[in-house]
């Protein structure tokens, strides 16, 4: 590092060479990191850091530029937010589960939605059919609220929601329901997903086009900043980018221009960077190798602090300091040898705390098939805790700073998460690459790489591609089943909550909500609250703006 | 939602498309239902393209109604559907209804995606010709298509 003086650096730059000429090499496998395609030495040594300022480039925890982690005391203080995505059925099956997750150590919920539902339909929509309670729980009114946060005290469980283009009707009905445990907004704590810059380009949860889709979610983003400091808006998922075949530094630099194009769209409502820069969070993906992603996280918090501190000259330390969630599983776990994911697991969670996260979701190794088991579920928040308490990992702030190895390859992933940002600032920004289609044809190139080195052997999978033996094919999980009574009780109580509402104060609100929707300057959050509380459903709101602002089509693939 | 027809004989730049009688065949690769989980098909829309075979993708989102009628209006030799959503059962059955009503019956169709190992007999029974679980290689689903389109 830069305290090695110089002549000592030319004794190391020497003795390295002498070694690598000494000794045979010959034939020895080539490594790069993955789809980034960073050809990998041998070795690391002080050579390889030399330029490297430590109080510039690394610093401490909670300081500018925050490489080492986003809080003084890391995991010390707290550990990271453990979480299960969880949600099924209708919102009775749900509750119970949850219920379940709490008493074994879990502190928060994490609601997953049914397709309806993320897609703005109610149950009885005839698209609705085959998909009610089956990917997640079916929301269609306040009424589910109530039943699934019965006995679920929102001022001291944070409640995390996974869904973008009802999430302003989403936190409406959040904070309806709190009214009913005698909560104020400001009270309850929790983040929504709420990121629909991201679902244009995989997972295509969307619905309205960009522009009325990006006013929506600055609408919940505003009314956060402005009355609910305890809850994260929006949530940043680059994660679904490195689904669809993103690289490392591919999700890095994307997710880190949609979060820039957050700020700069409330900022535009008036709200100053430092109101707005500390409520944005972001969630990115791991794959099980472990120094890639740690680099990637420190690299991703060292541009991020650096760009909002030239750009936007924040007078808040908080504001430069990248708050960051994660997941791993996902494409990464294979259906053969499902319990080879509960290893896989176990590394995607390393890699994220050795890359300092705030928060963590593990896919449970079940997902392949289906969506998780309680006991599936269970295990993956066991895995978590075994990390925390067990491995010593959580002792000490940044324990892969330093090391030859993860310095200069953070260097590499900062060049080129630097790289891919401005890419997308040259297409016009987030919004306007993701509306042509263009930051999706930055992808697909790679998810045939990676095919392809999977079906040549390149990239070696165990269980999948490798080391696979005669019993691999036969997997003997137990496969969650969606319960067809659940079905009919979401349709049932959504009969009768459209029998005793009074519609007719319904059809006034959702007129209210279409006049409002016209005027791009109004907020709709508080005529959605108005709407939710008088029982308004999801589908019905949801008609409303596919009327006013239509629905998206993609760009030809 | 995306009109199935609007995207027909749109290929990626640098792939080329392939025309004349020299195909080895003309296939739509659909997505019906709710599920956005797009990785799949386009992957196979990319590698088809790629061995020579004319795709017309439907994007996210179709009613098993759009999608027959693609088929028809593409004249495809083959449908394949990619579903991930678990709902696939629910989803074949009605795509392979909606082919029939158009007077397609016998466009072979094909279903990939997240598929269980019981649930292949029971779309092979329906009338599917060939199940392709997520994980198939390439090459076997480009083979199984070759063979699919020549019977015709």
């Amino acid at each position: 590092m830069a305290d090695v003086n110089e002549s000592a650096l030319q004794r190391i730059v020497a003795a390295r060479q002498a070694w690598l000429e000494s000794r045979d090499f010959s034939g020895v496998r080539d490594a790069r990191t993955l789809i980034d395609d960073i050809p990998l030495d041998m070795i690391y040594t002080p050579a390889d850091v030399v330029g490297l300022d430590y109080l510039e480039k690394l610093g401490f925890p909670g300081e500018y530029p925050f490489t080492r982690g986003s809080y003084p005391a890391m995991y010390r203080r707290r550990p990271w937010l453990m979480n299960q995505y969880s949600g099924f059925g209708a919102a009775e099956d749900t509750n119970v589960r949850w219920k379940r997750l709490l008493a074994s150590g879990q502190w928060s919920v994490n609601l997953a939605f049914d397709l309806p539902s993320h897609l703005g339909m109610d149950s009885d929509d005839p698209m609705s059919e085959d998909e009610v309670g089956r990917l997640g729980c079916a929301v269609d009114s306040l009424a589910d609220f109530e039943i699934l946060f019965d006995g679920i005290d929102l001022a001291t469980t944070p409640a995390s929601f996974n869904t973008v283009g009802i999430a302003p009707i989403v936190i409406a009905m959040l904070i309806a329901v709190g009214e009913k445990q005698g909560l104020t907004a400001e009270q309850i704590m929790g983040t929504i997903t709420n990121d629909i810059l991201s679902v244009y380009c995989s997972r295509g949860t969307w619905i309205y086009p960009p522009e009325p889709s990006m006013r929506l979610a600055t609408d919940l983003i505003e009314h956060a900043c402005r009355y609910m400091p305890r809850f994260n808006p929006v949530n940043v998922q680059p994660v679904y980018m490195r689904e669809t075949g993103a690289s490392t530094a591919q999700e890095g630099g994307y997710g880190l221009a949609m979060s820039l194009s957050y700020a700069e769209h409330a900022m535009a409502r008036g709200l100053t960077i430092d109101e707005v820069a500390p409520r944005l969070t972001i969630f990115f993906g791991a794959s099980f190798r472990l120094f890639e992603e740690a680099a990637k996280l420190r690299a991703a918090r060292r541009v991020w602090a650096d760009v909002i501190k030239t750009r936007y000259a924040p007078q808040k330390k908080q504001s430069m300091g990248l708050r960051i969630t994660g997941s791993s599983g996902g494409s990464g776990f294979i259906a053969e040898e499902p319990l080879t994911n509960v290893i896989r697991g176990t590394l995607g969670s390393l890699a994220l705390v050795l890359g300092g996260v705030q928060g963590i979701l593990l896919a449970s190794y079940d997902e392949a098939y289906a969506i998780p088991t309680e006991a599936a579920s269970k295990l993956g928040l066991r895995t978590q805790q075994i990390i925390f308490e067990e491995s010593g990992t959580a002792d000490v702030a940044d324990p892969l700073g330093g090391s030859y190895y993860v310095e200069w390859l953070t260097d590499r992933m900062e060049e080129l998460i630097r790289h891919h940002l401005a890419e997308v600032e040259e297409q016009g920004g987030a919004v306007d690459a993701v509306a042509s289609g263009w930051l999706r044809s930055r992808m697909d190139p790679n998810i045939m790489k990676l095919q392809k080195d999977a079906e040549a052997g390149i990239l070696k999978i165990v269980a999948k591609n490798a080391y696979v033996g005669a019993d691999t094919q036969a997997p003997d999980v137990e496969v969650f089943q969606v319960d067809e009574t659940a079905v009919a009780r979401q349709l049932r109580r959504l009969e009768e909550t459209r029998r005793s509402r009074s519609n007719r104060e319904v059809r006034r609100l959702l007129d209210e909500i279409r006049i409002q929707a016209r005027d791009p300057g109004r907020n709709l959050m508080p005529a959605l609250i108005e709407a939710v509380k008088a029982y308004a459903t999801v589908g019905e709101i949801s008609a409303v703006f596919r009327e006013e602002f239509g629905e998206w089509s993609e760009p030809a693939a | 939602m995306v009109g199935a027809g609007g995207m027909s004989g749109a290929a990626p730049s640098g792939v080329g498309e392939v025309t004349g009688r020299s195909l080895p065949g003309r296939v739509l690769v659909a997505k019906p239902g709710l599920d956005g989980h797009d990785r799949g098909a386009r992957l196979v829309a990319l590698a088809l393209r790629d061995a020579g075979f004319e795709v017309v993708y439907t994007g996210i989102r179709q009613t098993p109604q759009a999608i027959a009628r693609a088929a028809v209006q593409e004249d495809v030799d083959v449908v394949g559907l990619s579903i991930l959503s678990g709902a696939h059962v629910g989803l074949t059955r009605k795509v392979l209804d909606a082919l029939r009503s158009e007077g397609a019956g016998s466009i072979p169709v094909i279903v990939g995606g997240l598929i269980l190992p019981p649930d292949v007999p029971t779309l092979e029974a329906m009338g599917v010709a060939r199940v392709f679980p997520s994980g198939t290689p390439l090459p076997e689903v480009v083979s199984g298509m070759e063979e699919l389109c020549h019977r015709i």
